[in-house]
């Protein structure tokens, strides 16, 4: 999985087997099929929140930004480059591949 | 038992982890064996599982003593995992207020914890913390303090015999800086300071945050991915209820001094 094969039309969903762990500086993740563990900080926490299977990244994106208050555009390339890193990383996963 | 001999060095060693055996319990028996050639064999029996009864082979009684240890710390951390979150940690207790300090080996967990011994605080471990997961009590590993060569200039007062060569490490019992140095539980730890070694460099402290933290902490667990969900709440709890700080270390004292500092801060709050 590159940043290439995300889109806005993507939706990404956490991964099962996870160990959660939040904080008012980010989110720790454990998977246990990997034995990973992730520390991820506040941006990235709140991308986590809001990749919840349901939403596309375009969706998450505008999400993000109104948490930031920024412009959709401005986040969103970061935002898919974080998602794709997730991606790698096992903790989460595809449920809606890009056309 | 010979004073000052090496039967009471090895007496030392094992003595925090010998008790009477209660019925239907194993017993877990060392040998060592002299052959003619001066080669020591140290065995363990019975052997732990997937492993050959011998321990280590060696012309060097000292190293066969320093993997007796070894050995015993492994078996103590197999068998206390399943009921504890055990942290590769120093821990002292001053006032009834718990500081426990994980790091690496070689970072200055056992200079950190003499000198705070030194400095009127009760020995809990120098090795390994045990944490109760429902209250985040810690429970003693009273093995002696295994002091390394690097850092004899600054205890030469512990410098207790028999003595051996120059690569090996000095037992030193808590009860030998004081005799009621030794303490056997401690309250849910106040402060985490994580020690770290730099010579040249000045004594500093860095506030963690929780996230970090944890993440420390999970580095410094015991056969974390044994039991990783239980492993991991404990220690969010643990970073949650309680300051954690980097400690980089440049001379023991200031260090002595910053622990202090620490906890004096932690107590006031």
């Amino acid at each position: 999985m590159t940043t290439l094969d995300l889109d806005g039309r993507s939706v990404v969903a956490h991964a099962d087997h996870l160990v959660v762990e939040e904080f008012d500086d980010g989110v720790v993740v454990w998977h246990g099929p990997t034995e990973g563990l992730h520390r991820l900080d506040v941006p990235g926490a709140a991308v986590w929140a809001v990749l919840d299977g349901c939403r596309d990244l375009d969706e998450v994106s505008a999400e993000v930004a109104e948490f930031f208050g920024l412009a959709k555009h401005a986040v969103f390339g970061d935002v898919r480059t974080f998602v794709s890193d997730l991606v790698e990383r096992q903790v989460v996963k595809v449920k809606q591949q890009a056309l | 038992v010979d004073a000052g001999g090496p039967c009471e060095l090895v007496e030392r060693l094992v003595s925090p982890y010998t008790r009477p055996a209660q019925v239907g319990e194993t017993v877990l028996r060392y040998v060592v064996e002299v052959t003619g050639d001066e080669t020591f064999t140290l065995t363990a029996d019975p052997a732990r599982p997937g492993e050959k009864p011998e321990v280590a082979v060696d012309t060097n009684a000292w190293r066969i003593l320093a993997m007796l240890q070894w050995h015993l710390n492994q078996v103590v951390v197999a068998k206390a995992a399943p009921s504890y979150v055990l942290l590769h940690a120093a821990a002292a207790v001053r006032e009834d207020v718990t500081v426990i300090l994980p790091a690496p080996m070689e970072s200055g967990k056992t200079t950190t914890v003499t000198g705070l011994v030194q400095a009127g605080y009760r020995y809990l471990t120098d090795e390994t913390v045990a944490l109760v997961p429902e209250t985040l009590d810690v429970h003693a590993y009273p093995k002696p303090l295994t002091i390394d060569q690097g850092s004899w200039p600054l205890f030469p007062e512990l410098r207790v015999p028999p003595v051996g060569p120059a690569d090996a490490s000095w037992f030193v019992p808590a009860s030998s800086i004081r005799p009621d140095a030794q303490a056997n539980t401690g309250r849910a730890p106040r402060l985490v300071v994580f020690p770290a070694y730099r010579q040249g460099t000045t004594t500093q402290v860095r506030r963690l945050s929780g996230s970090e933290a944890t993440i420390e902490l999970a580095k410094s667990t015991f056969r974390f991915t044994e039991s990783p969900e239980r492993n991991l709440k404990v220690l969010a709890g643990l970073a949650r209820s309680c300051p954690t700080y980097e400690l980089q270390i440049g001379d023991l004292d200031s260090a002595v001094a910053a622990v202090g500092d620490l906890l004096d801060r932690e107590v006031a709050a």
